[in-house]
């Protein structure tokens, strides 16, 4: 590395000190373990962990099951067959993820309760007690399952759309039957998918917050919350933090190792399989089994939050959005200029000086999506602390907008460091070189070669990260300055204060937004 | 006289797997240098060391008095003089075609973009999209491109691989014009033994990172060292083989002949465009490959000949 040239150095050196910054929280996070634990964490320890525990594994596994159940089974009827209205259904099925948890919680809960809809409609035909109260284990999960399985649902597809087309085609032409092809053919090779879907619904169910704390369910993320908010207890929200990392890290390991033992060689694009058509009754029965997905996992809970919207004190709503919305859009913006900033210059460097390194660095600032945002959260609460201590400025960093983007930095970098990072990739790289055989200079690499040819990734990671900002709760909930409200905070607090009609406006609008990522999606897995 | 282009010890590994073995070769100013080997041999890795992709582990690469790498010095691609064509030719798709050209000239550059779009066939293209215009354009720009920074020494990473075999012919006797118009330092990579003995000053056959033997085309089809650079270069016959080398000889100089002092059986002829290649078992139950103009019918009993100072003497590698 001595031997880089001075200028490729300096280049080095800014994106490893970008690095550094950005892991900094973590190590703060880790030295919180130093010393002896508080009276509140012993206290935690003794009464409630074992519950946070338990409650958080069943979580992720019943959450995990379920979408495996549905998305699996969704993409298979989806992409093996055609049945009436299927080209919807492939769009239609992967809206719900444009459903925040938080949202979709207290949206399913009401739409069925007492004061829901469906009851009060009842009601009026004189038929008394059709309500129920989903705010249990059992609610939690199926709520969590609903608005997660399209990550199972689109993976899978990918993987049965175009990757392993000769592979299937082979076993038909050795004369498989349709079982045999599915239990030795297609499940043995969906399984890195199918684990990839899982393993991303369950770090979704680790990041939530507002669902659980809706449903009075209490894990890991809502103890951070107790513990930090009510209890004023970092040391205890720290080392909650910290069991969650634990959590995460053994989930993280078991995916990469189901993924590197799993490898399978992805055949040449055969061309499309012809999905099987259905008729009579098992059309039907296909059209019928997706239509009852999209209505409850969709329209169900958005039609209930237009319902709210008329029911409620529009003025007031109307009045304050304004203010809601262009809070999100700066806070936005912010978080994505940021994002895009680091990653396309580690990116950068990471092709200049190609070494295990810059792959390191570059590679290094993206970790902060697999963690919950409420680690993320205490980490850079904690990092803000200490330098308003050191610098002995009282509360200039802690509660300030900067550390709340800086912490969207840390949380989502990962999401850009994908499209980003493809870019880069094989024949960008080539590009790179022969710009450098012509002669070009660093800096000219990056403004004539490095940004042009970034920009397609450039596109997709602003989308991505701007959404990702705007759906945000947790880390926002802790990090927001005094006053500071999104229409995602608002749309949690409103619910949070059984005021759901006032939730109901700033909900709808993060749904909107969201389901433009999800109508991206749609587009690249019909491009793949 | 010192060589325009050094090449001495050079070894590299791409992490543990190492792929070039101490090798060296030199390039005289103006020549038309071909790297020849298989897939895996190290020839395209060994551009990228003297492009400056690459860092070696060990060796030296000197350029006109220049150290461009060596234990204890590197200069960055950049700054190295030595321009590269790739093999899929890595055109700037958000830039024209003229444009393409253009980023790399000297700001005095003596000959314009259009003219160098003329020396390559391409007049007037200078305003398309690189998009626009067919793979063999692609390829010509990237070339015209490359020339147009006036390189010390111009890198070809297989330039003939995604020509159809029809125009490969045409093609490289044009290239070799144009590289010997422009009068640039060339070195090329190539698999195809054909390119190399159709257009090079001298060929460097390399094989599993280490280079066999480097020479004119000429000395290295006349004169191998071993029987790998033997057969990469032609069929040849194993009169007599002994421990750790053979005398050899290649199919064209046997011939059938009525009074040949040889004999043997036909076993197969295979027909090679204007002649054949027979296979015949000697009476000695050797098997040898001669080249004959008529056809001979299998399990014909021949008289074959050839002369003595057409037998070569190679180790076994």
């Amino acid at each position: 590395m001595q031997r880089l040239g001075t200028q490729r150095l300096i280049w080095l050196i800014l994106a490893a000190a970008i690095a550094v910054v950005l892991l900094a929280p973590f190590a703060v996070l880790f030295s919180g373990l130093v010393g002896t634990g508080s009276e509140v964490w012993e206290h935690l320890k003794e009464t409630v962990l074992r519950r946070y525990i338990t409650n958080s594994l069943v979580l992720i596994f019943g959450v995990g099951l379920c979408t495996l159940v549905l998305g699996l089974s969704l993409a298979l009827l989806t992409s093996r067959f055609r049945f009436p209205g299927v080209r919807f259904f492939k769009v239609a099925l992967l809206m719900p993820l444009a459903l925040p948890s938080y949202i979709a919680a207290y949206a399913f809960s009401g739409l069925v309760g007492y004061a829901g809809p469906l009851h009060l409609a009842f009601m009026e035909r004189g038929i008394e007690g059709v309500h129920f109260s989903i705010m249990s284990m059992g609610g939690l999960i199926a709520v969590l399952s609903l608005v997660l399985y399209p990550y199972v649902f689109a993976t899978a597809r990918v993987a049965l759309e175009s990757r392993y087309n000769s592979y299937i085609e082979s076993a038909r032409a050795l004369g498989l039957s349709r079982l045999r092809i599915f239990c030795k053919v297609i499940l043995p090779l969906l399984r890195p998918a199918l684990v990839g879907g899982v393993f991303l619904v369950m770090m979704e169910v680790l990041n939530d917050y507002g669902a659980m704390k809706y449903f009075g369910i209490p894990t890991f993320t809502t103890g951070i919350f107790t513990a930090w908010f009510s209890m004023g207890d970092l040391n205890a929200a720290v080392r909650l933090a910290l069991l969650l990392f634990a959590v995460v890290a053994v989930l993280s390991f078991i995916e990469s190792r189901v993924h590197a033992k799993h490898k399978v060689h992805e055949s040449h694009r055969s061309g499309q399989l012809r999905p099987n058509q259905l008729t009579g009754w098992r059309a039907a029965g296909a059209t019928g089994f997706a239509s009852v997905v999209f209505i409850i996992a969709f329209v169900a809970p958005v039609a209930y939050l237009i319902w709210l919207l008329g029911s409620a004190n529009v003025d007031a709503a109307l009045a304050e959005w304004p203010t809601l919305a262009s809070n999100s859009i700066i806070s936005g913006l912010s978080g994505t200029a940021l994002v895009l900033a680091l990653v396309l210059f580690t990116q950068f460097v990471r092709l200049l000086v190609k070494s295990g390194f810059s792959f390191l660095v570059g590679k290094s600032i993206s970790i902060g999506y697999t963690l919950p945002g409420a680690i993320i959260a205490v980490g850079v609460l904690l990092f803000s602390a200490l330098i308003d201590r050191q610098t002995g400025a009282h509360l200039a960093l802690t509660g300030s907008f900067t550390m709340l983007v800086f912490a969207y930095a840390i949380r989502f970098s990962g999401v850009a460091y994908q499209p980003l990072h493809a870019e880069s990739e094989k024949r960008s790289a080539r590009m790179f070189e022969a710009a450098q055989s012509l002669q070009q200079k660093p800096l000219a690499l990056l403004r004539k070669i490095y940004l042009p040819l970034s920009i397609p990734g450039i596109k997709i990671a602003a989308i991505l990260v701007m959404i990702d900002v705007l759906k945000e709760l947790p880390l926002t909930l802790i990090l927001r300055p005094f006053n500071f409200s999104t229409l995602a905070t608002k749309a949690f607090e409103y619910a949070d204060d059984e005021m759901l009609g006032r939730a109901a406006l700033p909900a709808l609008s993060v749904i909107l937004v969201g389901l433009i990522p999800v109508l991206l999606l749609h587009r690249m897995l019909k491009s793949s | 006289m010192k060589p325009f282009l050094s090449i001495a010890h050079i070894s590299h590994s791409y992490g543990k797997t190492p792929v070039l073995k101490d090798c060296g070769f030199e390039v005289g100013e103006g020549e038309l240098v071909a790297l020849l080997g298989e897939s895996g041999s190290g020839k395209t890795t060994m551009l990228r060391l003297i492009a400056g992709f690459e860092r070696p582990s060990n060796g030296s690469i000197i350029l006109q008095n220049r150290t461009l790498c060596s234990p204890t010095e590197f200069i960055v691609p950049e700054r190295r003089n030595v321009g590269m064509v790739f093999q899929d030719y890595a055109l700037f798709p958000h830039l024209s075609v003229g444009e393409n050209i253009a980023i790399g000239q000297k700001k005095n550059a003596s000959t314009s973009v259009e003219a160098w779009l003329e020396l390559v066939g391409l007049g007037g293209l200078a305003d398309r999209k690189t998009t626009q215009i067919s793979g063999g354009q692609q390829q010509r720009v990237a070339i015209a491109r490359a020339l147009a920074a006036e390189p010390q020494v111009l890198l070809l990473d297989e330039p003939f691989s995604n020509i159809d075999e029809s125009l490969k012919f045409a093609f490289r006797s044009e290239l070799r014009d144009l590289l010997l118009k422009v009068g640039v330092t060339t070195i090329f990579v190539t698999h195809d033994t054909k390119d190399a003995l159709a257009i090079s000053d001298k060929i460097v056959v390399m094989k599993d990172g280490e280079i066999r033997q480097s020479g004119t085309p000429q000395a290295i089809y006349d004169r191998p060292h071993d029987t790998y650079v033997a057969g990469l270069l032609g069929p040849f016959n194993t009169v007599l083989s002994f421990y750790n080398g053979a005398n050899i000889i290649r199919a064209e100089h046997v011939q059938i002949h009525p009074d040949g002092e040889h004999r043997g059986t036909v076993l197969r002829s295979i027909y090679q465009g204007g002649h054949y290649l027979v296979e015949v078992r000697t009476s000695d139950q050797n098997i040898l490959m001669m080249r004959s103009d008529t056809h001979p019918a299998v399990q014909a009993e021949i008289q074959f000949t050839y002369a003595e100072h057409n037998v070569r003497t190679v180790t076994n590698r």
